[in-house]
């Protein structure tokens, strides 16, 4: 919740994944693979509604206003497995403590068909970047 | 290095090998939008087309398409150095109280130096050489970018855009997409939470039915371009962010028409009104989404004098899906707001907003955990 509520031009992020610091966020095959082993989406995952959002989000139904999912971390979850093949910082000493945390997803999603019902107006054309 | 105007800038990047000039005749709809999509792809210099069609102006393009060149503008080595960047902005959020006498002492440097780095305003400059009022007034004349096959119109998009609200004495910075109407006339799209629609909604609340003054400088110093791009606390101007990023104050000068003030040395200052009433349909246009954007209303920005530098560079970029240069220089900013959220979180460990996430709808946060709940809290 801090990250969104700290910097204004946080506002408008829909997602936010929450991972340990053994992964590397800037590495899509890392974070991945630590979305896909150490999270459940029915559990870790914090939806929030009717937050701002983007003007310029074409998912949203509604102009101005759209809802927020996002995930839980796991307090209790059952033990990560260790990870293979890689020095793990967490160790497998670490797992039946419920600290091999397991990853969390934030993602505004899509709910309430708002007030406003302008979804019918967003477009959806791709560019054709290959200009000319 | 630091930079003083937008020329000392070219001149630097050109001697590392970081700017091409380009002498072959160029056309700004849609082939300067291709030249400098696949060079930013490539991780290619910034561009200087010296002959574009229908212009005698040559347009600077592809700027900051690496974060290199970002940091450069911000006057550091490295992209890494940018982090030095984020932590002075930390401070500047919250500052830490003294933890004694010490520490106070220690901390008395950034504080001088913040105290002296108020911009100061000069009587004369580059930026008004040439000074073209009413109907020599004519955007014609400059190279306006038409970036994508499906946009309406040519689109002024490296536009630093200065107002100022009716209660404020900062003036705010803030870079918003102009489409050209006619020889004077341009819509101003700015969102609405947006600094420069703020003031003009407090300005329509204070004066209604008078027009709202605006200036809109055109290539400026890499300092104070990035300044305006950064998210500088409310309590400082983007002005005195610049002169802490470069070194010396920033330079401005007086407008014509209004208690405004523009870099002195901007290639080209746009002075004039928004008029009551007076809205436009914008759009539509390709944005950093990768998507054209619907039609929407917008005011409309009517230009009564036209100043520049003599042999004016007009400075533009285009947005699309990313990685545009708006992308990159969202992923340069990446390294400022590391420090300042660990300032607020220690426990982060890092923190990323992917490009590919159009640069901020997703952000992935790696944090030591200490207690069952920790990531909720942040
Ligand atoms: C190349 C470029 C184009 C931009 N175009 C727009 C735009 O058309 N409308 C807008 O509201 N913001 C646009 N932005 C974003 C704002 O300029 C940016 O968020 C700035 O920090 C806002 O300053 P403010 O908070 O003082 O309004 C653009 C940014 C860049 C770098």
């Amino acid at each position: 919740m801090g990250v969104w509520s700290f910097l204004r031009q946080f506002m408008y992020t829909k997602f936010v994944i929450v991972l340990d610091d053994d992964v590397d966020a800037r590495n899509w095959e890392d974070v991945i693979w630590a979305i896909t082993t150490r999270m459940d989406p029915a559990r870790d995952t914090v939806m929030v509604e009717n937050t701002p959002i983007d003007y310029l989000d074409f998912a949203s139904p509604t102009a101005g206003w759209g809802p927020r999912w996002g995930s839980t971390p796991p307090t209790s979850g059952p033990a990560r497995p260790p990870r293979v093949g890689r020095a793990d910082r967490h160790g497998p000493g670490s797992q039946g403590t419920g600290r091999g945390a397991l990853g969390r997803v934030r993602h505004r999603y899509r709910a309430t068909r708002g007030a406003l019902g302008q979804g019918a107006r967003r477009l959806r054309l791709r560019f054709d970047t290959r200009a000319g | 290095m630091k930079y003083h105007d937008l020329r000392d800038f070219i001149a630097a990047l050109e001697a590392r090998g970081e700017l091409k000039r380009v002498s072959v005749e160029v056309d700004p709809y849609l082939e300067i939008t291709e030249i400098c999509d696949r060079t930013l792809r490539a991780g290619g210099p910034a561009l200087l087309f010296e002959n574009v069609k229908g212009s005698r102006m040559p347009v600077l393009g592809n700027l900051f398409g690496t974060p290199q060149r970002v940091a450069f503008g911000m006057g550091e080595e490295s992209v890494e150095a940018l982090r030095e960047v984020g932590k002075l902005l930390a401070f500047l959020k919250e500052p830490d109280p003294p933890k004694g006498l010490r520490d106070a002492w220690d901390k008395l440097p950034i504080f001088k130096q913040v105290m002296s780095m108020g911009p100061k305003t000069r009587r004369s400059a580059p930026c008004q050489e040439v000074v073209l009022e009413g109907d020599a007034v004519d955007l014609d004349q400059l190279p306006i970018q038409h970036c994508w096959p499906g946009d309406v119109a040519p689109l002024v998009t490296w536009a630093l855009v200065v107002t100022k609200g009716p209660h404020k004495t900062r003036q705010n910075l803030g870079i918003y997409r102009q489409q050209k109407l006619g020889r004077n006339r341009l819509i101003m799209r700015w969102l609405s939470h947006r600094g420069g629609a703020l003031d003009f909604k407090e300005w329509q609340a204070a004066h209604p039915g008078e027009p709202f003054p605006v200036a809109v400088a055109l290539g400026a110093d890499p300092a104070t371009i990035l300044g305006a791009v950064t998210p500088v606390p409310d309590t400082l101007s983007e002005y005195a962010f610049a002169g802490l990023l470069r070194g010396s104050r920033t330079e401005l000068v007086k407008c014509g028409h209004a208690d405004l003030e523009v870099p002195a040395s901007s290639e080209i200052v746009l002075e004039g009104y928004i008029y009551p009433d007076d809205m436009a349909p914008e759009g539509p246009y390709g944005d950093h989404t990768g998507y054209y954007n619907e039609v929407e209303q917008f005011p409309v920005f009517t230009v009564e004098r036209l100043t520049h530098r003599r042999d004016p560079i007009y400075h533009s970029t285009y947005t699309g899906r990313p990685p545009d240069e708006p992308a990159i220089l969202g992923l340069a900013l990446n390294e400022v707001f590391v420090p300042i959220l660990r300032k607020q979180f220690p426990e982060i460990v890092d923190f990323y907003l992917p490009p590919e996430g159009c640069s901020y709808r997703m952000a992935v946060v790696t944090m030591k955990k200490q207690y069952p709940g920790h990531a909720k809290r942040v």
